[in-house]
């Protein structure tokens, strides 16, 4: 769906709302240096990062609300040029058990720890200079249906909407062509998910028939003309569950997802399909300040067909789909501390994969005062070269940023 | 029936309820002499219960000042509902201010002699994540408050023993201390004990005193402007609560209250959290 579609939409529901309507609005500008873009390429100098962010919900009617959250930065992948993107334009309409909601909105399934194997309803931008990885959220127009079921609630969602997952490399090259293809079926993508909140358990269930929001990559050559890159999005389906609970001072979370890809339109440019992926980790409170986070990934394959082109392309894609080895084990740790009753915060996180390479965080946030935010981070990426991470070990960068809310 | 309470006003019409009170209201209007032959138990019990509410609204600010003299404000609106039967309260607040903060959320489940549930709901990161037990002792909001003094300390994992008779503010007031009945309680809440000041017009806490884990002083609760809400069973409201601990002091402030006004279940459902 068109970003003037969706602002045109919205611009109709507030002119057609009646006079009674009342609108919360809030908004943030935010500037951040960052000594490096996300682009994974040496050598860069200093980038500069304004963005102005609002954010609106408007209840236009008893049973009927406008949700609005969107963005524009002058240089938000730092290639030079300003954009805008709206996450978030739905009506929400509830009667009883039902709600409908109608537009872009984000979808953030699954509870485990930043890394979901449910998450599959629509992508990120990984290239945004942000410094909280939630904010590289794209929103996915959809109509969604969720009814209040024996307990708890059914989301049915079709989204006819595609927008590609960006990853944070360059494919371009003096020779080489690069193609996007957009999947020509979007209308076909739905999905359904039934989640209940417990006496002592969370959980759902999930089921997904959409494209991969990852680009899968396959290389052509034709004689006489420079080589093809293609980023294509191969069609899956996803079988997926959640949980969480407590256990004495712990908390504790479980994801896992089975994937089904239409191994023919793969185009032999794979030597491994992703066949699963589950999550398990725990966390408790230390001291009334200080949360530790652990988290265990697995990620499994099954051999694709050889591919029929490049080997080399083969292997990237294995990367990008977690699918560098038949079983791909990982971990997660997470530090969390605040102090000056809340007003600041630290975080560590690593990350790290069998063969993968290994990521570090470090996050500090201070609120001066209401509304006025300081943050500063680091990352670093390194490993074997052709691991994940260590393929974007030049995008290690540390960003020092202020928000300034209204 | 429906009432509501703005600030300064005292409405005529029937039940309070536990809102971010903490267990420290209390119900009948007994003498001082009745007060005075209640067991420990009985006294807190019937604050207890008496602040237990069929359903309500409120609109709060919460006001955090550090020893420094900067300050911090929240606007707060919450929702409750008694469910499951009358066994369990649940209270969901969202943050309405400031800007960076709105759409925060908590809900607790209350529960009597059951374990509670606690959610909370950050809009960036758009999921609802349960809470563990012990997450009570944590800084609710980054107050002084803690998430066990807003969702209510149950009497029944203490103990409790009336220590002295004194004066708070004039008014003639039973102290009781109260100690946790079992050693994971003082560890989840963070408090190896309590001392209550229950006045004897209307058992009313107008004081509780918190000592942490190692028996020193923490921190100390006052309510002010308490109003009657309802005569019929003596229900009041403290419309200003401070707490005051050795490094800021915490003011919750009630706009508005209104009680007994329709509360959907799904109001106070974890997915009532999420826009």
């Amino acid at each position: 769906m068109k970003l003037n579609m969706l602002c045109g939409a919205a611009f109709a529901a507030l002119v057609l709302a009646p006079d009674s309507a009342t609108a919360d609005v809030e908004g943030s500008l935010r500037a951040s240096a960052w000594s490096g873009s996300r682009a994974a390429t040496s050598g860069e100098t200093a980038i500069i990062n304004l963005e102005a962010w609002g954010r609106s919900e408007w209840r236009l009617a008893d049973n009927l609300d406008l949700h609005i959250e969107g963005w524009a930065a002058l240089d938000p992948i730092a290639d030079g040029s300003a954009d805008a993107d709206v996450r978030d334009a739905y009506l929400s309409w509830r009667h009883g058990p039902l709600r409908i909601n109608v537009g872009r909105q984000i979808f953030a399934w699954g509870r485990a720890d930043r890394l979901n194997p449910t998450d599959v309803l629509g992508a990120r931008d990984y290239r945004r200079l942000v410094e909280d990885e939630a904010d590289t959220r794209l929103g996915l127009a959809s109509i969604t249906g969720r009814l209040e079921l024996a307990g708890g609630e059914l989301s049915l969602v079709w989204a006819p909407e595609f927008r590609a997952t960006e990853l944070p490399q360059t494919f371009a090259g003096p020779d080489l062509r690069v193609v996007r293809e957009s999947p020509d079926a979007t209308t076909r993508q739905f999905a359904v998910r039934y989640e209940r909140f417990g006496r002592s358990i969370d959980w759902s269930t999930s089921y997904a028939e959409i494209y991969d929001t990852a680009p899968w990559l396959s290389l052509s050559v034709e004689p006489g003309a420079a080589p093809t890159l293609t980023l294509f999005h191969p069609r899956f389906r996803m079988l997926g569950a959640d949980a969480a609970t407590t256990w004495v001072s712990f908390g504790v979370r479980a994801e896992a997802a089975l994937y089904d890809y239409d191994v023919d339109a793969l185009r032999g440019s794979a030597t491994r399909v992703p066949t699963f992926a589950a999550a398990i980790g725990v966390d408790r409170d230390f001291s009334n300040s200080t949360n530790v986070n652990v988290q265990l990934i697995v990620h499994g394959a099954r051999a694709a067909s050889a591919p029929s082109a490049s080997q080399a392309i083969a292997l990237r894609n294995d990367v990008i789909q977690y699918a560098w080895r038949d079983t791909v084990v990982g971990g997660l740790l997470r530090v969390r501390r605040t102090f000056a009753q809340d007003r600041g915060s630290f975080e560590l996180s690593a990350a790290a994969f069998g063969g993968g390479g290994e990521y570090q965080q470090a996050r500090l946030g201070y609120v001066l005062t209401d509304g006025v935010r300081l943050i500063a981070m680091g990352e670093r990426f390194g490993g074997d070269p052709s691991s994940l991470f260590g393929k974007l070990e030049d995008n290690t960068l540390i960003t020092l940023g202020v928000r300034l809310g209204f | 029936m429906t009432s509501q309470l703005t600030d300064g006003a005292v409405a005529g019409a029937p039940v309070s309820r536990r809102a971010l009170a903490f267990g420290m209201l209390c119900a009948m209007a007994p003498s001082s002499a009745l007060a005075q032959a209640q067991s420990a138990e009985t006294l807190m019990e019937a604050a207890y219960q008496t602040t237990r509410f069929a359903s309500a609204r409120f609109r709060a600010r919460l006001t955090i000042i550090t020893r420094g003299g900067s300050s911090r404000a929240r606007t707060l609106d919450g929702v409750s509902k008694s469910i499951e039967g009358g066994n369990a309260l649940a209270r969901l607040v969202r943050v309405a201010a400031p800007a960076d903060m709105r759409g925060v959320g908590t809900l607790t489940i209350d529960r009597r002699n059951a374990p509670d549930d606690l959610w909370v709901y950050l809009p960036a990161l758009r999921r609802v994540r349960r809470l563990v037990a012990t997450n009570r002792r944590d800084a609710w909001m980054g107050s002084d408050f803690s998430y066990g003094d807003i969702v209510g300390h149950e009497v029944s994992e203490w103990r409790h023993a009336i220590v002295r008779r004194e004066r708070v503010a004039g008014e003639p007031c039973t102290v009781v201390e109260s100690t946790p009945a079992r050693t994971n309680i003082a560890s989840e809440s963070g408090y190896a004990r309590r001392l209550t000041w229950l006045r004897d017009t209307d058992f009313f806490a107008v004081r509780t005193e918190f000592f942490d884990l190692s028996d020193s002083p923490l921190k100390t609760v006052e309510a002010s402007q308490i109003r009657l809400l309802d005569r019929a069973t003596n229900k009041s409201q403290a419309m200003q609560i401070t707490m005051t601990s050795a490094r800021s002091t915490s003011v919750l402030a009630f706009d508005s209250i209104e009680i007994n006004v329709p509360v959907d279940g799904a109001e106070v459902a974890p997915s009532a959290l999420t826009p």
